[in-house]
């Protein structure tokens, strides 16, 4: 077993950028894909979040824009289901480069006025740590819908 | 209704005036026959130009030329091609693009009709050829619309992700193309990259054996895809995941040459390659597309028949005017390290208290503004540290943990100001020396007189490199080898050939739990008395630690449990040997153009008729410019000791 590790690592450090690609050319799309099933080393990650977001690929262009997260979803909550880690703590710090984009996304012109509201709802957004992102896009939705002021600075909501 | 519907929206490709061409179209709508003769027309058109020759053609079909003055298709899949022979055939292929514009069948495995599926042909054809659409069967691309206006193309950044030594195959950094969306623009005029998108080329990997693995890089059986993916996601992978910083590289396109790399990216979308480690990678790869939609920036001509992700950028720079931005995104580590900086000693020891301890009881004494800053810093320290547990699925104490934290961060009610962090210009990657390297030398042994020396690498660096654009403390060598000619008796010896050496120090702090370590994997000579003088094959290396003894890391002392195993016939004992032992050293970066080492390294061998070695060493190197460099290196063995001096050129 530690020979092979060591073959691995040792060809793999070949391939230059090769591994990169595999991570979404076999594994599908997603973050869930940066854990292979048979690398030593990492871990497994499969989210079903990302898993059951695949669908066939089929034309690899369009099926790596569209199939990598659920065409059903909104864009928000797919931004959500990728973003989800960076986007907390930057809600939680009411600033940030992940909430900046969701605000775009949500077409919110004050993205700062979005972020010391979202922060203030904190608790309700993400009671737990494993809220799925539909239900925390949910609950930003309603967050914004029941603030006056930035429901007015967010068109897409209404 | 709908023609007419066509025939506004693709207006901004028509060159006759729109009124006209409306007209025109409803009143002659194509017949089959005057559609055989239009397309005579172009076919006869296109020989006069020699379109089958032109170099956007070439480009656009990825042919090259090889050594009978033939040409070849670097396009693997068959999709690919409209005509069964053209792989090998500029000219059948051209024509049989030219006859598919006529075509209304959809292909059976892509679904798309000729035209809907080779749009950036299409769209070179139409502007050279003066195509008049109309007179062409009417297809609606649906498909394709659709991907050009989610990537809404603005303009197009090349991004290099950079050296990651502790994950194997990244040992080399990677580059992948960022498509600039009018989408990801808000209202004041910011840009979002996050919502751009990244086109990225990669093999898929179909084997978990290692052997199969290499062999299948080498000889190009892996197929080598193009993926276009919300540029979030490689974020996510490089920055956070693997806490490696991004370089970005706006390039001056036009307009035109930017619709014409969307819609080639959409030609390559439903193709593959043979994927070669070496010379059609993702570096090469990214060349091959921008100069399919640009063939004025000839960037794979001067290229070496290898390249790697470094060698794009410099390659990039090159090309005057093309670079127009570099800009810097930091890791999460850089990040944390800014953070962590920011803190003054009393909340430093507060921090440490809070992260070893998980002790708030000092945090909550502090004003709100110093309590966030040093939540801020936690909260990427978390994310940096445990990158993996994070994105597991289930509850885990590590998630659970900066849930908590990040509750009491929210609580404070204070906005985070945004972290403003300088480009580290002595890492910038196109700013490094080349990654081949040929070194001239002379020099001395005790006992044996003196020797020439000449050697080669073929890539990357090692840790005495001067200059900037590597990591501080990272070997990372494939393929190099060093012959000595010795005046008396005069003979050749190969003194050393390296498949592969890896050196990394990572220096240890109190928040960093780094291991450094060293692989080395080659032939090379023995130099204690188990051999008169034998080559070896040799693997050697271990795990280790290091420590800072400056700021900015330019001094690193390090320690390697130092393992060994050698084949040699002509070990006087037993052909193989193991051996372990410490290897000691420091690492001085004396000034950004003159580096030095010194290091001590003891084995105990079993298998071997002396049973002890003993290898002390000291090194330095002075570089003149990112091309040449002098070196000067002592070396005591244990029977042995030498002197060599040489220059060194990189390119």
């Amino acid at each position: 077993m530690k020979k092979r590790l060591l073959m691995t690592f040792v060809f793999s450090l070949l391939a230059s950028c090769i591994a990169m690609a595999a991570d979404y050319g076999t594994a599908g799309c997603g973050l869930g894909a940066l854990a292979f099933k048979d690398q030593p080393g990492k871990i497994q990650i499969v989210g079903s979040i990302f898993n059951n977001l695949i669908s066939p690929q089929t034309f690899a262009i369009t099926s790596a824009t569209s199939n990598c997260v659920d065409e059903s979803s909104t864009a928000s909550s797919k931004f959500i289901s990728v973003n989800r880690v960076a986007l907390q703590k930057d809600i939680s710090r009411g600033s940030g480069e992940s909430l900046a984009s969701l605000s775009q996304i949500l077409k919110c012109s004050d993205s700062a006025k979005l972020g010391r509201s979202l922060q203030m709802n904190y608790g309700h957004i993400f009671p737990t740590d494993t809220t799925p992102a539909t239900e925390i896009d949910k609950s930003i939705q309603t967050t914004i819908k029941s603030d006056e002021t930035l429901a007015k600075y967010c068109r897409s909501i209404g | 209704m709908r023609f007419i519907n066509f025939v506004l929206s693709f207006c901004l490709f028509c060159y006759l005036p729109l009124a006209q061409a409306k007209k025109k179209s409803i009143l002659e709508m194509p017949s089959s026959e005057s559609r055989v003769q239009y397309m005579d027309e172009l076919l006869v058109k296109a020989n006069e130009l020699k379109l089958a020759d032109d170099i956007q053609w070439l480009n656009l079909v990825h042919y090259k030329s090889n050594f009978w003055g033939g040409y070849k298709s670097q396009v693997d899949g068959v999709v690919f091609f409209m005509s069964a022979e053209g792989k090998i055939d500029p000219h059948k292929e051209l024509e049989a693009t030219i006859n598919g514009l006529f075509s209304t069948a959809p292909n059976k495995i892509t679904e798309q009709e000729p035209r809907c599926q080779f749009p950036a042909r299409y769209l070179w054809l139409k502007k050279i050829l003066q195509i008049d659409e109309p007179r062409l069967p009417y297809l609606k691309c649906e498909k394709y619309g659709k991907f050009v206006d989610q990537l809404s193309a603005e303009s197009v950044t090349l991004v290099f992700s950079s050296y990651f030594l502790n994950s194997p195959s990244s040992a080399f950094g990677h580059t992948l193309l960022r498509i600039n969306s009018s989408k990801a623009v808000s209202e004041d005029g910011k840009h979002h990259e996050l919502l751009d998108h990244g086109v990225n080329y990669g093999a898929e990997i179909t084997t978990s054996n290692p052997i199969v693995y290499a062999f299948s890089g080498l000889l190009g059986t892996f197929r080598g895809t193009f993926i276009n993916i919300p540029y979030y996601y490689k974020v996510r992978e490089y920055n956070d995941f693997e806490a490696r910083d991004l370089w970005s590289y706006d390039l001056e396109l036009t307009p035109e040459e930017i619709q014409l790399l969307v819609a080639h990216i959409w030609e390559l979308g439903s193709t593959y390659y043979d994927y070669f480690y070496f010379t059609e990678n993702c570096s090469y790869h990214m060349f091959s597309i921008l100069e399919a939609a640009a063939p004025r920036l000839q960037l794979t001509d001067l290229l070496p028949y290898y390249v790697i992700p470094s060698d794009t950028v410099r390659r990039l720079m090159t090309v005057p005017g093309l670079v127009t931005r570099v800009s810097y995104r930091p890791s999460i580590r850089t990040q944390f390290e800014h953070r962590l900086k920011q803190l003054n000693s009393n909340e430093y020891q507060i921090f440490a208290d809070f992260i070893h301890k998980k002790d708030e009881t000092k945090l909550s004494g502090l004003p709100d503004p110093t309590q966030a800053r040093i939540l801020d810093a936690a909260l990427d320290y978390i994310e940096y540290q445990y990158a993996e547990d994070l994105l597991k699925e289930k509850s885990t104490e590590v998630k659970s943990w900066k849930q908590a934290v990040m509750a009491q961060r929210a609580a404070l009610g204070i906005t985070s100001p945004e972290l403003e962090i300088s480009q580290p210009d002595l890492q910038r990657p196109e700013m490094g020396h080349g990654i081949r390297r040929v070194t001239f030398g002379l020099g001395g042994e005790s006992g044996l007189g003196s020797f020439g020396e000449i050697g080669f690498r073929f890539a990357m660096t090692d840790m005495l490199d001067t200059g900037p654009g590597y990591l501080q403390g990272g070997t990372v060598e494939f393929l190099a080898g060093n012959i000595r000619y010795w005046s008396s008796p005069s003979h050749f010896e190969i003194d050393d050939l390296t498949l592969l050496r890896l050196f990394s120090l990572s220096p240890l702090t109190e928040f960093r739990r780094n291991i450094s370590f060293k692989i080395e994997a080659g032939a090379k000579r023995i130099t204690d008395n188990n051999c008169n003088r034998c080559i070896a094959g040799n693997l050697e290396g271990g795990p280790g630690a290091s420590i800072s003894l400056s700021g900015d890391d330019d001094v690193l002392a390090f320690g390697i449990a130092d393992f060994q195993i050698a084949y040699a016939p002509g070990f006087i004992s037993y052909p193989i040997r193991m051996g372990a032992g410490p290897l000691l050293g420091i690492l001085y970066r004396v000034t950004d153009d003159f580096k030095a080492s010194a290091s001590l390294g003891y084995r105990y061998h079993l298998f071997s008729t002396y049973k002890e070695t003993l290898e002390s060493r000291i090194e330095g190197r002075y570089g003149f410019d990112k091309y040449w460099a002098i070196n000067l290196s002592f070396a005591s063995h244990n029977i042995y000791s030498e002197v060599s001096l040489s220059g060194m050129y990189y390119w």
